[in-house]
């Protein structure tokens, strides 16, 4: 049995020049992305223990965004940093919908997980489930090839603008497809859109278009949204 | 009144795209006009050294040999009680130093007062200048924005400009596992300042943080002004990959040496000719060799070159080609790092040894070499005891070798 040849693919795919965000705004740019998760995650976790809204949950979470701007390793972003690196722009948009959605005293997401899902329409759940199933499997093929047990490096990939290209394709196919004008903000399809589109003018955060659309720790999280929702779904 | 919306939908879509597209064309030829996409990797320039100072040509055709004519260490910083992993760079010729040399000095490796060490070597009197620490990590967490627990291994470059980059391995939360590669760039100094490099980024190269990528050998200089960076990627399975970088030091790109591998590291690379590369590699594995991979194209692709017959204990090596010669730095042991050789070949298979660098007793170390050319003279440096940076210094004579010569210098 004779192996098959990725190199070629592997080679078209890597001979792109990245472009990188301007350093100068990466540290306030960390900072204040991390503000917004952490304030998103500590709202979601008050959530979940109590569903309700209140100006002390606010406060609690302003609190602690605003810990994350403090500069040194007595500040939170110090210390993100240092494990996480940065947020993905992904995770910084669903944190944005959160957090607006709480503001607004009406969740977005019917529940307390951090996740644009809106049953408004059938065929956009369809779509949201698939975006989430290929949410989980490029987590874990980008897993894989961290280690190196892929022929070729699809990361590197990600650094290609036919690779960032191809994904806002899909996007907006997705988008399109949808037929939602009144949703545009609450659902994935077009929360993808909005974060390629600001990814194809910042790059933030490292010029690779995988690192916009899903971190680890976004990956790890939809593990558990959707592990909760498959065990929902079988207990209805 | 559907159908009509889709249509509608589709066009601004398109709209979109085409503005996008139109944008990202734009940019990318404002910020990469000396690199066309499609264009096949620049070849590379005939050394490091030959590409950032011409006038350190030197020809070793014919009959001749390298003659130790100088060794020593370089000072270390006041108070240091450890050093480890030496790199060297040339300077242009204008400059009144002709190489800096960058190390990680402190307590003891990977201790949390451990900062980037640098010495110039003063082109007139051949003196090496007391060192200076020019990378803290509390400086670089402040500017950077998040924490940096450890520095480690130093890699230094000099780009098109004339400015020296360092690639400095920084780690998160854990060990040398846990290392990313920070990129730093030396900030251009008025006459008198003291040298000053400002950190740029963390290099892209994995997904999960970044984590587990380190450095330890010279980068490879290509025509186009830019480089080809070695790197290696460390936690569960070892692989090397090659890192482009252009010519102003920023990320480029990377592919993997040998993906299928799983035990070599710290590759460093060797030029035969212009796009035939070789990456010599540590072996962590039990064959005490040394690990070989081989491009034909410019390190668009490689293929495993099985190992050198050369014995090597899982130890770092250092190479550098002038002009048909190829030099490498090693411990030609099985086991133990208290040899350290400097050898040379022509076709990068049959190594002859040109200079026994160190030789101590078995438990002493001689390790982690680097190797660079300066004013037509070669110069090697090498951890010593991890207390110090050793330096030789070897100049090319004509005719062979004296028995003097040969027997000369070992410490």
């Amino acid at each position: 049995m004779t192996s098959l040849d990725f190199s070629q693919i592997a080679l078209l795919m890597q001979d792109a020049s990245p472009l990188l965000p301007d350093p100068a705004y990466l540290p306030w740019l960390g900072q204040a992305a991390w503000a917004l998760v952490v304030a998103a995650v500590v709202l979601g976790a008050l959530w979940r223990q109590r569903p309700s809204v209140s100006n002390t949950r606010l406060l609690m979470a302003a609190c602690l965004a605003l810990w994350t701007f403090y500069p040194g390793p007595w500040g939170l972003s110090y210390w993100l940093g240092l494990a996480f690196q940065k947020p993905s722009l992904m995770a910084c948009a669903l944190a944005l919908h959160y957090v607006v959605g709480y503001f607004g005293a009406r969740i977005p997401f019917g529940s307390s997980q951090i996740h644009p899902v809106s049953n408004t329409a059938m065929g956009a759940v369809r779509i949201e489930r698939i975006f989430l199933a290929c949410a989980l499997a490029l987590g874990w093929i980008l897993l894989i090839d961290t280690f190196g047990f892929l022929p070729f490096s699809v990361y590197a990939w990600g650094f290609h603008p036919v690779c960032s290209a191809g994904l806002l394709a899909c996007a907006l196919l997705a988008w399109v497809g949808t037929g939602r004008w009144h949703h545009l903000a609450s659902s994935a399809p077009a929360l993808l859109l909005l974060v390629l589109l600001v990814f194809w003018f910042l790059r933030w955060p490292s010029g690779n278009v995988w690192d916009a659309v899903l971190d680890p720790c976004l990956w790890i999280a939809l593990h558990s949204f959707a592990i909760r929702r498959f065990l929902q779904r079988h207990k209805g | 009144m559907q159908v009509f919306s889709v249509l509608l939908r589709g066009a601004i879509a398109l709209g979109f795209c085409a503005l996008l597209a139109w944008a990202d064309g734009a940019r990318r030829a404002e910020l990469l006009p000396a690199r066309a996409r499609t264009e096949p990797l620049p070849a590379f320039a005939e050394s490091n050294a030959q590409t950032q100072a011409p006038s350190q040509q030197l020809s070793t055709q014919g009959i001749g040999h390298w003659e130790r004519i100088g060794q020593g260490r370089i000072p270390m910083p006041p108070g240091v009680l450890a050093a480890h992993a030496s790199a060297l760079v040339a300077l242009p010729v204008e400059s009144q130093a002709s190489m800096m040399a960058f190390w990680f000095a402190g307590d003891r490796e990977s201790a949390p007062n451990v900062q980037i060490a640098m010495s110039t070597l003063d082109r007139a009197s051949g003196v090496w200048s007391d060192a200076k620490l020019v990378v803290d990590r509390w400086d670089l967490a402040q500017q950077l924005g998040f924490g940096i627990r450890r520095l480690g291994n130093p890699v230094a470059w000099l780009d098109s400009q004339g400015q020296v980059h360092l690639y400095v391995v920084a780690t998160g939360l854990g060990g040398w596992a846990a290392g990313r590669i920070l990129h730093l760039r030396q900030r251009p100094a008025e006459a008198g300042q003291a040298i000053y490099f400002e950190p740029i980024d963390v290099l892209p190269l994995s997904w999960l943080w970044n984590i587990s990528y380190l450095v330890r050998t010279a980068p490879l200089a290509l025509t186009d002004g830019g480089a080809v960076l070695p790197a290696y990627f460390e936690l569960v399975r070892k692989t090397s990959v090659a890192v482009r970088i252009n010519g102003q030091g920023d990320f480029a790109g990377f592919n993997r040496i040998l993906p299928n591998d799983q035990r070599n590291l710290q590759p460093a690379l060797l030029a035969l000719d212009e796009s035939n590369w070789w990456a010599l590699m540590r072996d962590a594995g039990p064959t005490g060799q040394i690990r070989m991979a081989k491009t034909q194209n410019g390190g668009r692709h490689w293929s495993d070159g099985g190992n050198l017959p050369l014995d090597n204990p899982n130890s770092s090596v250092a190479t550098l080609s002038i002009g048909d010669q190829h030099l490498l730095v090693y411990n030609p042991l099985k086991a133990g790092r208290h040899v350290l050789d400097l050898a040379a070949s022509q076709d990068g298979q049959r190594w002859v040894t040109v200079a026994n660098l160190a030789r101590g007793s078995e438990g002493r170390e001689f390790s982690y070499p680097a190797i660079a050319m300066a004013d037509g003279q070669l110069w090697v440096s090498y951890t010593e005891q991890r207390e110090f940076i050793a330096w030789q210094r070897f100049a090319w004579v004509a005719g062979p070798p004296s028995a003097v010569a040969q027997s000369q210098g070992l410490p």
